[in-house]
C-alpha cells in the first residue's frame, strides 16, 4: 500500500525543494509521484514537520581492525551506557560503539547510509563483517592503495592505463566504492624510520613522492569515471603549518576531482606565540576558487575521545599527546599501518579550542555546502553522537557565540569565527548531510526525495532547538518501513553494503598474483571477496551502482 | 570409480593460526588428504575430519538419535536452564556470531576455553598499548629477528618456515635471528631457524623478567664495549639494526607474571623507537580465541568471558571465565562448541550438550552430543589469522551432511522462538 507522509515542510536540495509543504509518496521501498488514482492509502500526518531524505556520513570509522582495537584498548568507562538494542542489549559508550550500538544510534538520529573510510586491503573483511553487524545502515567502504603494490607501480613508470587497472581491481577485490589515500607515502616511510614526508620528498626505497601518488590516483579515478573522487587523508596530520601541504596537495591533483578528509586537522598556520594558528581562510579560499575539490570537516568536540587511523606514522608522533597514556601503533603488512591514540580535547587548552574553532571556520567560510561536508572524523574528532550539537552550532549564531565562553580566550582572540555571521539554514544541512554525500558518492536513489529514490525519509519536529530536532526524530523510514518511532528504534530491516564495479583489464591480475605470493605469504585467489561471499559468509549483499563520475 | 581429485587450487588451512593458505588437498570418496610435505599437525587435522558424515548421528546420552530428537531435547534444557553457560572452543567467524546469538538469546554466560592468553595480551594493551607488526611486515624488512620462547614453535608448526621466507621485498639480507629462550643444543630448533645459524641466548622462563628490566636499561644507556652482559648484547643489535621484530605468544608466558614480561616487552620496545625501529609480533590464536574475540569486541564491545543474565552485556574476565563458573557451579547447564577441532567439553557436574566436532567420540556423559560440519572442510568461513588483523576465507572442500555449527544454533533459536510465540 502507498504510504503518505502529508503536510510536512520539504527540504529536498538535489530537487530544489527548499520548504515547500508537499506530500511525499512511498511504495514499495521507493519513493513514488503523487498517485492519480484513489487507491487505497495509509495517510501519515506530518503536519508541521520537517521531512529530509535518510542521513549519509561519508567518513566515519565504524569497522575494521582499528576500531577493534580502539574497543579494546578504551574499556574504562563503557559501564557509563547499555544501550537497548532490540530486546538484547549492547554496550557502548560515545567513543567506539559496538556494531550493535552503532547501528541503533545512527538510525536514532535519523542516518542510514554511512562508509567506512579506511579499509585496509587485507583487512577488508573484517570491515565488511563488522558493517553487516550493524543493524538498519546500509554500508560501504572506500579500500586504501597498498602501499607496496601503487608505489611500486609508480616507481617501475607503469602507464596510466596499468595504474587504472591496479584500482579498479583493488575496488572490485575489497568489495568498495571508493578509493582512499592515507599519508600517501608517510606510513611506508615511518617503516623506514622517517618521521615526516613532505608532499615533495621522496619515500624511502621506491623513490616516489606523495604528489606522485596523489596525481596517478586522482587521475586514473577520473579516467575510469569513479563516482567518489580519491578521498585524500594529506600529508603531515595535526603538524602546525600544514596547510601549506594541504593545499599543495589540492593543486596536486591538476584539476582531477579529489576529496580532503577532515580537512581540519590538516587546516594548521604556525603564526603566534603557541606557534599554532588557524588557516582556516586560505584553505576556505582556495576551496571556494577551485571547484574540483571537496571536503568533509572532522571537526572537535570537547571531552575523551579515541583516534583511530592507518596514519601510523601521524599517530606515531602524536601519541606522547594521548590521554590516558597509551597508544598502539601497527605496522601492517607492507601495505598499510594503523595508530590508536586516546585523546581527551579540552577547552581550555589554546590548541584544542583553537581546532574547535577551525572546523566552524571552516564550515562558514567555504560558500558552497556542496563541497563541505559535516563530518567528525568519528571518533577521532568527536563521536558521531555529536552531529546534532554540531549542526546547532552551525545553524545558531547565538548558541554558537554563548559557547565560545567556555573555551580558552586566546584562541578565541585568535579566531575569526566570533566574527562570522553566517548561519546555515535547514536547506544547507539538507545538502551537507545528505544530497552532497549522496552526488559526491554516486548514489542515485540516495540523498534526495525525488520519484524513484529508496524511501529513507525522517521526519523531524520543527523545534527551535536544532540539537533537540536533529537528535530524535519523530519518525524514520527506511524503504518505506517505519524504523524509528519517537527517537527508539522499533524495526530492523534489512541492509546492504554500496559498491562500485570498474572495468579493468584482466593481466593487472597476474602481476598482483606474483607479488602476493612472494611476499605476502597470501594466494591470490583469497584476496579478492566474491559476491557469494558477501551474502552467504560476511552478511550483507552489495549493490552495485554504475561507474560514471558525475 | 572416484578417483582421488586436486583441488586446482591451494586452500586455507584452518588449523592453526597460520592459516597457511597454500595448502593442497586432494579430496576421495569424501576422505581429505593433505599434501605430504605438510607437518603432521595438519595432516593429521584433515585426517580427523574426514568422517563419513552419512554414519554420523547426533546421541542423547551416548544413544544414537535422530537430529531433531537431538535438537528438541538441546531446546528443552536450554528452556528450561536458568544459569546457562555457553564455552566456546575452536570455531568460524559465524561460529561465533551464533554463539554471541545464542547468549543474548538465553540470556547465557559466555566465555572462551583459551581467553585466557588473548587477555594476558589485552591487558598490556588496555595499560600501556604496544608497537607491533602483523607477519608479513617483518618477514619483508626485518635485519634481525629476535624469537622468544619455544613453544610457539609446536603450536604453529610452519611459524619457521613463513618467518624464514625466502623472498623479502625490501631487503636481500636474511635477517639476523636470535632465539631468546631456554634452547639445550641447535638440533633442537626448527630446521628453518638452523640454516640462518641463530645465535641463542639461554634465558630460563624464571629469568625472563630480570633479563627484560636489564635489557630496557641497557637500551637506555650508552653502548659499553666492556660490558659482556647478553642483555648489553642483545640492546646493542637492536638498537643498531633499522628494523628489528620480536616474535612471542603470550601462551607460553608462565601465567602468574604475564603481565610485567609484556610490560617488559612493550616498553623495550617503545624505548627503541625513540630512534630507530622495532616492533612486537604477538602470534596468538589458541583455539581460534582471536577469531572469538574480535567478533566479540565488535559485537558488544568486549573481548569475551560475558554475561547477559541480566538482560544487557555485561563483560567481567574473571566472574564470567568458564573454567571458574563450572568450578564454583554457578551455572545448570553447559553448551560447549567446538566445530573446528574434536575437542572434549570441560569436566563438569551439569547437564551438558556439546554441538561438537564429529571426530569427538560419543560421549554417554554428554546429555547432548551433535556433531557438526567442520569450518574450512566441511563449509566456508572466516577465521583470523594469529596476528589479528588478516583475515582469510576457509574453502568448503566437499558435501557434508552435517549442519554447521551456525545453522544448528539458528534452528535451535528459531524452535524456541515459535515456541514463545
Amino acid at each position: 500500500m502507498i504510504k503518505c507522509l502529508t503536510g510536512g515542510k520539504v527540504y529536498d536540495p538535489a530537487h530544489g525543494i527548499d520548504g515547500q509543504v508537499m506530500d511525499v509518496y512511498m511504495e514499495d521501498g521507493r519513493i513514488v509521484s503523487a498517485p492519480t488514482d484513489k487507491l487505497e492509502r495509509e495517510t501519515i500526518d506530518v503536519r508541521g514537520c520537517i521531512l529530509m531524505a535518510g542521513a549519509i556520513d561519508i567518513h566515519t570509522h565504524i569497522g575494521g581492525g582499528k576500531a577493534n582495537i580502539a574497543r579494546a584498548m578504551m574499556q574504562e568507562g563503557l559501564e557509563g551506557e547499555l544501550v537497548a538494542c532490540g530486546g538484547a542489549y549492547a554496550s557502548g559508550d560515545n567513543r567506539i560503539l559496538s556494531t550493535w550500538a552503532t547501528g541503533y544510534r545512527y538510525a536514532e538520529m535519523g542516518y542510514m547510509t554511512c562508509f567506512e573510510p579506511a579499509m585496509l586491503p587485507v583487512n577488508s573483511r573484517q570491515a565488511h563483517m563488522e558493517m553487516a553487524d550493524m543493524p538498519i545502515l546500509d554500508t560501504g567502504g572506500y579500500v586504501m592503495l597498498a602501499d607496496d603494490i601503487m608505489m611500486g607501480l609508480i616507481a617501475e613508470g607503469a602507464e596510466p592505463q596499468t595504474i587504472q587497472d591496479y584500482i579498479a581491481w583493488s575496488l572490485c577485490a575489497a568489495q568498495a566504492i571508493g578509493i582512499k589515500v592515507v599519508n600517501p607515502g608517510g606510513i611506508h616511510a615511518f617503516k623506514f624510520n622517517q618521521r615526516r614526508l613532505d608532499l615533495d620528498e621522496t619515500a624511502p626505497y621506491y623513490d616516489v613522492t606523495p604528489r606522485q601518488i596523489i596525481h596517478a590516483a586522482c587521475s586514473a579515478i577520473d579516467q575510469l569515471g569513479v563516482p567518489h573522487p580519491l578521498h585524500v587523508h594529506t600529508s603531515n596530520l595535526g603538524v602546525p603549518g600544514n596547510y601549506l601541504s594541504t593545499l599543495a596537495t589540492m593543486r596536486a591533483a591538476e584539476g582531477h576531482r579529489i576529496h580532503l578528509t577532515h580537512i581540519q586537522f590538516h587546516s594548521y598556520g604556525r603564526e603566534g606565540d603557541h606557534n599554532f594558528s588557524s588557516a582556516a581562510a586560505e584553505i576556505a579560499e582556495a576551496i571556494n576558487c577551485m571547484p574540483n575539490v571537496s571536503a568533509d570537516v572532522g571537526q572537535i568536540m570537547f571531552g575523551q575521545t579515541v583516534t583511530a587511523s592507518a596514519d601510523s606514522q601521524s599517530q606515531f608522533m602524536h601519541h606522547k599527546a594521548a590521554s590516558p597514556k597509551k597508544s598502539t601503533i601497527v605496522d601492517i603488512e607492507c601495505e598499510a599501518g594503523c595508530g590508536v591514540v586516546p585523546f581527551k580535547y579540552r577547552n581550555q587548552s589554546f590548541v584544542h579550542a583553537l581546532q574547535w574553532l577551525i572546523g566552524l571556520e571552516l564550515f562558514l567560510l567555504v560558500d558552497d555546502p556542496w563541497r563541505i561536508l559535516l563530518t567528525t572524523d568519528h571518533p577521532n574528532g568527536a563521536p558521531f553522537t555529536s552531529y546534532p550539537h554540531l549542526i546547532r552550532l552551525l545553524m545558531d549564531k547565538s548558541f554558537r557565540n554563548s559557547q565560545l565562553k567556555r573555551l580558552n580566550a586566546d584562541a578565541v582572540a585568535a579566531s575569526v569565527l566570533p566574527s562570522l555571521d553566517r548561519q546555515y539554514s535547514l536547506y544547507e544541512i539538507a545538502i551537507s548531510t545528505r544530497a552532497a554525500p549522496a552526488r559526491l558518492l554516486g548514489l542515485r536513489n540516495k540523498g534526495h526525495l525525488g520519484a524513484g529514490a529508496d524511501a529513507d525519509v525522517v521526519v523531524y519536529e520543527n523545534h527551535l532547538d536544532a540539537e533537540s530536532m536533529f537528535s530524535s526524530p519523530r519518525y524514520v523510514f527506511k524503504g518505506g518501513e517505519l524504523i524509528v518511532r519517537d527517537g527508539k528504534v522499533i524495526a530492523l530491516p534489512s541492509s546492504y553494503t554500496h559498491t562500485i564495479r570498474p572495468d579493468y583489464d584482466a593481466s593487472i591480475e597476474k602481476k598482483l598474483k606474483k607479488h602476493y605470493q612472494d611476499y605476502r605469504g597470501i594466494r591470490f585467489n583469497s584476496v579478492a571477496i566474491s559476491d557469494d561471499e558477501m551474502t552467504e559468509h560476511i552478511g550483507s549483499e552489495p549493490i552495485i551502482h554504475p561507474c560514471q563520475s558525475p | 570409480m572416484n578417483t582421488p581429485k586436486l583441488r586446482n587450487h591451494p586452500v586455507a588451512c584452518p588449523f592453526c593460526g597460520l592459516l597457511c593458505n597454500d595448502v593442497r588437498v586432494q579430496i576421495k570418496d569424501q576422505q581429505v588428504t593433505a599434501d605430504a610435505g605438510l607437518p603432521d599437525y595438519c595432516r593429521s587435522a584433515y585426517e580427523q575430519s574426514s568422517h563419513n558424515s552419512a554414519s554420523i548421528s547426533p546421541r542423547l546420552y551416548g544413544q544414537t538419535c535422530t537430529m531433531d530428537e537431538a535438537l528438541a531435547d538441546a531446546g528443552r534444557r536450554l528452556q528450561k536452564a536458568r544459569r546457562p553457560l555457553l564455552i566456546a572452543g575452536s570455531m568460524d567467524v559465524n561460529g561465533a556470531r551464533s554463539i554471541l546469538k545464542m547468549a543474548r538469546h538465553y540470556k547465557a554466560i559466555v566465555s572462551h576455553t583459551a581467553a585466557d592468553s588473548f587477555l594476558r595480551n589485552l591487558r598490556v594493551m588496555q595499560e600501556t598499548g604496544w608497537i607491533s607488526a602483523t607477519l608479513n611486515e617483518p618477514v619483508n624488512r626485518a635485519d634481525l629477528l629476535v624469537v622468544v620462547g619455544q613453544q610457539l614453535f609446536s603450536d604453529y608448526p610452519r611459524l619457521a618456515e613463513r618467518l624464514m621466507q625466502e623472498k623479502r621485498l625490501y631487503r636481500k639480507q636474511p635477517a639476523e635471528v636470535i632465539l631468546l629462550a631456554d634452547w639445550q643444543q641447535i638440533s633442537d630448533v626448527p630446521a628453518e631457524l638452523q640454516e640462518r645459524k641463530p645465535c641463542i641466548m639461554t634465558v630460563k622462563p624464571e629469568q625472563m623478567l630480570n633479563f627484560l628490566r636489564r635489557l630496557a636499561l641497557h637500551i637506555k644507556a650508552k653502548d659499553n664495549p666492556n660490558d659482556h652482559d647478553d642483555a648489553a648484547g642483545l640492546a646493542k643489535k637492536l638498537k643498531a639494526a633499522q628494523y628489528s621484530a620480536i616474535v612471542w605468544s603470550a601462551a607460553e608466558l608462565p601465567t602468574q607474571y604475564s603481565d610485567l614480561y609484556l610490560h617488559g616487552l612493550a616498553h623495550c620496545i617503545r624505548l627503541l623507537n625513540e630512534k630507530t625501529r622495532c616492533v612486537m609480533v604477538p602470534v596468538g590464536a589458541k583455539d581460534t580465541n582471536n577469531t572469538f574475540a574480535q567478533v566479540c569486541l565488535w559485537n558488544h564491545a568486549y573481548p569475551g568471558e560475558l554475561s547477559f543474565q541480566r538482560g544487557f552485556v555485561e563483560y567481567d574476565p574473571y566472574l564470567f571465565n568458564g573454567q571458574r563458573v563450572l568450578e564454583q557451579a554457578e551455572a545448570d547447564l553447559l553448551v560447549w562448541i567446538s566445530p573446528l577441532k574434536p575437542a572434549a567439553p570441560p569436566k563438569s557436574d551439569i547437564d551438558t550438550i556439546a554441538l561438537v566436532h564429529p571426530g569427538l567420540p560419543a560421549d554417554p556423559a554428554l546429555a547432548v552430543q551433535i556433531p557438526t560440519a567442520v569450518p574450512g572442510v566441511d563449509h566456508g568461513g572466516h577465521l583470523h589469522r594469529l596476528d589479528n588483523v588478516v583475515v582469510l576465507p576457509l574453502p568448503a572442500l566437499r558435501q557434508s551432511k552435517l549442519p554447521s555449527a551456525s545453522m544448528l544454533i539458528n534452528q535451535l533459536l528459531d524452535s524456541s522462538t515459535k515456541k514463545i510465540s
